[in-house]
C-alpha cells in the first residue's frame, strides 16, 4: 500500500467529514430561524401586553435549568413529546399524514388502563410488557383503519385522522363515564393499575420517570426501523414516489397500512408511558394536546429520528419554562402556544425545496 | 313510536337549521378554495378565532354590528397569514394549515387568559342579541304555520345569509368570469395565466373568500344561542365543514346537502339527549357526526373511484 494512498484516504475522510458537518449545519439552519423568529414575536407580545420581557424570558428559556427538581419535570414533560415525534416521523415519512396521534394516543393509553388494572396478579415487568403490547395494539389498529381507508378508497388520512381523534375521545370519555368510572375518583378516570407496573422515578422528586427509557428506545428503535431495514427503506420511498415504489414491486397498499400501524402503536405506547408514569390510572384530561405538540417537535427535527428527539427536548424546556414564566411573572403560559402556532406557520415557508421534497406528493397549494 | 315523534318534529328542523349553519359556511369557504385546488386544513382556527373575537368585540362595544365585523376582519386576518405563508413563501399548505388552527388555539386561550383572566371561557354579563327572527307567539299552535314557527323563530340572520350564499357562490362559480378563472386556476393554472391573469391571485382571493365565510361562521357558533366563548369551541366543526365540500364534491349545492346530513346527525345528538325515553349516553350520540362523515367520505371517494374507472 503506497503511502499516497493513505492520504488521499485521508483527505476522502475529510471531506466527507466536512460534507457531513455541512449538512449537519445545513439542517440546523432553518429550525433555528423559525424559533429565533418566534422568540423575537415572543418578546414583542409580551412587550405589547405591557410587561417585562427580561423577566419572563429569563424564567422561560433558563427556569428549566435552576435544579434537579425543574431539570427532571422537563425530562417528563419530554417523554410523550418523543413519543408523538416518532409516530409523526415513521407516517410522515411513509407518505401518510396521521394527524391522529392524540387520538390513537388516548386509546393506547385507555386499553393500556385496562390491562393494568385488569391482569393484577402478573409480576411487574410481564405486567408492563402486557399494558405496553395492549396499548401498542389498540393506537395501532385505529390508525390502520385511516390507512386502509386511504390504501383503498384515497379517503384523505388527514381529514380522516383529524376527526377519528374526536371519536376516540368521546368513546374513552363514554368509558369512564360509565361502565369503567372510578366511583371515588373526582375527575372522570378510571380505577388505578396495579402498583407494581408504575414506572418508578429516576429523578424524586421530579415527575420523570423509567417512562422516559422506554421512550428513548423508541427512538432508537424508530431510526434503526426507518435506516436500517428493508421493511423502512420501503417505507420511505413509498413515501417519496409512491408509483416509483410500486415499479420497484413494493406491495404500497399494505406498507401505507403497517406504516400507519406503527405510527399508532407508538402514539398508543405513548399514552401507556403516561398512564403508568404520572397517573396510575387513566384520567380523560391527560393530555394537553401532546399529539400535536409532537407534530411541532418531528417537523422541526426534519422528520428525521435523531432531530426529532432534539426538538423533542427542546420543546419540553420551552413548555415547562413556559409554566415557570407564568408562576413568577405575570405573562400567561399560553403564550408557548401562540409560539407553537407560529412556528409551525413559518416553519416551511423557506424550507420549501427540502421539506417539500420530505413530504413528497403535498407540494405547495396542490 | 311516540320517543320517535318526540324527535322527529319541527324543533328538530330547526335544530337542524342551527346546526348545520356553521358546518355549511365552513363548506362554502372551502368550495372556493378546493376549485383553486387548496386544501383548507386552516378553516378550523379561522373559526375559532372568529368566535373569539365575535364575543371580545361584542362585549367591548355592545353593538351586534360591530362582533360581526370583529368576527370576520379576525377570520379574515388568519386567511390573509395563511394565504401569504402558503403563497407567497411557498408554505406547505397542510402544515401551514395545522399552524393556522394552533395559533388560533394559542391566540384565543392567551386572550382569555390575559383579558378575562379564566383560560377556560369567557361570559359577558351583557351582550346584545345577534338580530335573529322573531315569528308571532300565536303561529306556534296553528297548523301549517307552528311547523314554520319552531323551525325558523329565533334562527339568527347568518342562517338565512348561509342559505343565500349557496346561491350566490354558485352563481358566482359557474356563471361569472371570475368565478371561471377561479375553477380555471385549480384545473388548469397555465390556461389561466395565459389569459393574462395571475393565479396566484386568484388563489389569494378565495383564501380571503374563506375566511369571511369562517368569519360569519364563527360568529354563529359563539352569538346564536350561548353568547360566550369556550376554549376550542369550535370542536371540528371546520373539519367537518371541510369534509362537507369534498362529500358535496366541491359544488355549492353538494355542500348544502352534505351539510344538511351533518347538521341532521348533530340535531339528533342534541336532542336525544332531552327525550328521557332515548337511554343513550351522550358521549356516544356526540360521535355520530364524525362517524357520519367519515363514512360518508369513504363512500363519495368510493363513488368517485368508480366512476373514474366506468
Amino acid at each position: 500500500m503506497s503511502e499516497g494512498s493513505v492520504i488521499d484516504q485521508d483527505e476522502a475522510l475529510q471531506t466527507r467529514v466536512a460534507a457531513g458537518l455541512r449538512s449537519v449545519a445545513d439542517a440546523l439552519v432553518q429550525p433555528a430561524l423559525t424559533l429565533a423568529f418566534a422568540l423575537i414575536l415572543g418578546i414583542v407580545l409580551i412587550v405589547a401586553i405591557g410587561e417585562n420581557p427580561v423577566a419572563a424570558y429569563h424564567a422561560f428559556l433558563f427556569g428549566s435549568f435552576d435544579n434537579a427538581l425543574d431539570f427532571g419535570n422537563l425530562l417528563a414533560k419530554a417523554t410523550p413529546l418523543i413519543t408523538t415525534g416518532m409516530c409523526v416521523v415513521i407516517a410522515f415519512r411513509g407518505g401518510a399524514f396521521n394527524i391522529g396521534g392524540e387520538g390513537q394516543m388516548y386509546l393506547g393509553a385507555f386499553w393500556g388502563a385496562v390491562a393494568g388494572f385488569t391482569f393484577v396478579s402478573l409480576p411487574g415487568p410481564l405486567l408492563i410488557l402486557a399494558i405496553i403490547v395492549v396499548a401498542a395494539v389498540a393506537g395501532g389498529i385505529w390508525a390502520a383503519i385511516a390507512g386502509a381507508l386511504k390504501a383503498f378508497w384515497e379517503v384523505d388520512e388527514v381529514v380522516s385522522t383529524l376527526l377519528m381523534n374526536y371519536i376516540a375521545m368521546l368513546v374513552t370519555q363514554y368509558f369512564v363515564d360509565n361502565q369503567f368510572r372510578d366511583p371515588t375518583a373526582g375527575a372522570p378516570a378510571t380505577t388505578y393499575i396495579a402498583s407494581q407496573a408504575w414506572l418508578p422515578g429516576i429523578l424524586p422528586p421530579s415527575a420523570v420517570t423509567v417512562g422516559l427509557l422506554i421512550a428513548l428506545v423508541i427512538a432508537i428503535a424508530t431510526w434503526f426501523l426507518m435506516f436500517r431495514t428493508v421493511w423502512g427503506a420501503n417505507v420511505r420511498s413509498a413515501g417519496t414516489n409512491r408509483r416509483f415504489a410500486q415499479a420497484m414491486g413494493v406491495n404500497v397498499r399494505r406498507t401505507l397500512i403497517e406504516t400507519m400501524f406503527i405510527s399508532g402503536a407508538i402514539a398508543g405506547i405513548g399514552g401507556a408511558i403516561e398512564v403508568m408514569g404520572v397517573e396510575h390510572r387513566f384520567y380523560q384530561g391527560f393530555s394537553p394536546g401532546f399529539g400535536f405538540l409532537g407534530l411541532t417537535a418531528a417537523l422541526l427535527g426534519r422528520l428525521n429520528p435523531w432531530g426529532t428527539l432534539g426538538m423533542a427536548f427542546l420543546y419540553a424546556a420551552l413548555l415547562n419554562g413556559a409554566a415557570i414564566m407564568q408562576i413568577q411573572t405575570p405573562v400567561p403560559n399560553p403564550l408557548v402556544n401562540i409560539l407553537e402556532g407560529i412556528i409551525v406557520v413559518i416553519m416551511t415557508a423557506q424550507a420549501r425545496p427540502r421539506l417539500g421534497r420530505l413530504i413528497g406528493r403535498r407540494g405547495s397549494a396542490a | 313510536m311516540s320517543s320517535l315523534g318526540q324527535l322527529v318534529n319541527a324543533d328538530l328542523l330547526g335544530a337542524l337549521l342551527l346546526y348545520m349553519t356553521p358546518i355549511l359556511l365552513a363548506a362554502i369557504g372551502c368550495v372556493f378554495t378546493q376549485q383553486a385546488n387548496i386544501l383548507n386544513i386552516a378553516m378550523e382556527g379561522m373559526m375559532l378565532t372568529a368566535a373569539f373575537f365575535s364575543i371580545a368585540v361584542g362585549a367591548a362595544t355592545q353593538s351586534v354590528s360591530l362582533a360581526i365585523l370583529g368576527a370576520i376582519v379576525s377570520a379574515m386576518a388568519m386567511s390573509a397569514l395563511f394565504a401569504y405563508v402558503v403563497l407567497v413563501l411557498g408554505a406547505d399548505v397542510f402544515v401551514a394549515g395545522i399552524g393556522i388552527n394552533l395559533l388560533a388555539d394559542g391566540l384565543t386561550v392567551f386572550l382569555l387568559e390575559r383579558l378575562y383572566n379564566n383560560e377556560g371561557s369567557y361570559t359577558p354579563s351583557t351582550f346584545p342579541q345577534i338580530w335573529s327572527l322573531n315569528l308571532p307567539p300565536d303561529w306556534s299552535n296553528q297548523p301549517g304555520l307552528g311547523v314554520l314557527y319552531h323551525m325558523l323563530n329565533g334562527q339568527t340572520f347568518i342562517v338565512f345569509l348561509a342559505l343565500v350564499l349557496v346561491v350566490v357562490s354558485h352563481i358566482v362559480l359557474y356563471r361569472t368570469k371570475i368565478g371561471l378563472h377561479i375553477r380555471a386556476t385549480g384545473e388548469n393554472p397555465e390556461a389561466v395565466e395565459a389569459a393574462g391573469l395571475n393565479p396566484t391571485t386568484l388563489k389569494i382571493l378565495t383564501v380571503m373568500i374563506s375566511g369571511a365565510c369562517a368569519g360569519l361562521g364563527g360568529a354563529q357558533i359563539a352569538m346564536a344561542t350561548l353568547n360566550e366563548f369556550i376554549r376550542e369551541m369550535t370542536n371540528g366543526v371546520g373539519f367537518i365543514g371541510l369534509s362537507a365540500e369534498i362529500f358535496g364534491n366541491a359544488t355549492p349545492v353538494g355542500s348544502l346537502i352534505a351539510s344538511a346530513v351533518f347538521g341532521l346527525a348533530n340535531a339528533v345528538a342534541d336532542r336525544i339527549q332531552v327525550i328521557p325515553s332515548f337511554n343513550i349516553s351522550p358521549d356516544l350520540v356526540l360521535t355520530i357526526p364524525y362517524v357520519v362523515t367519515l363514512v360518508a367520505l369513504a363512500f363519495a371517494m368510493m363513488r368517485r373511484r368508480r366512476n373514474r374507472i366506468a
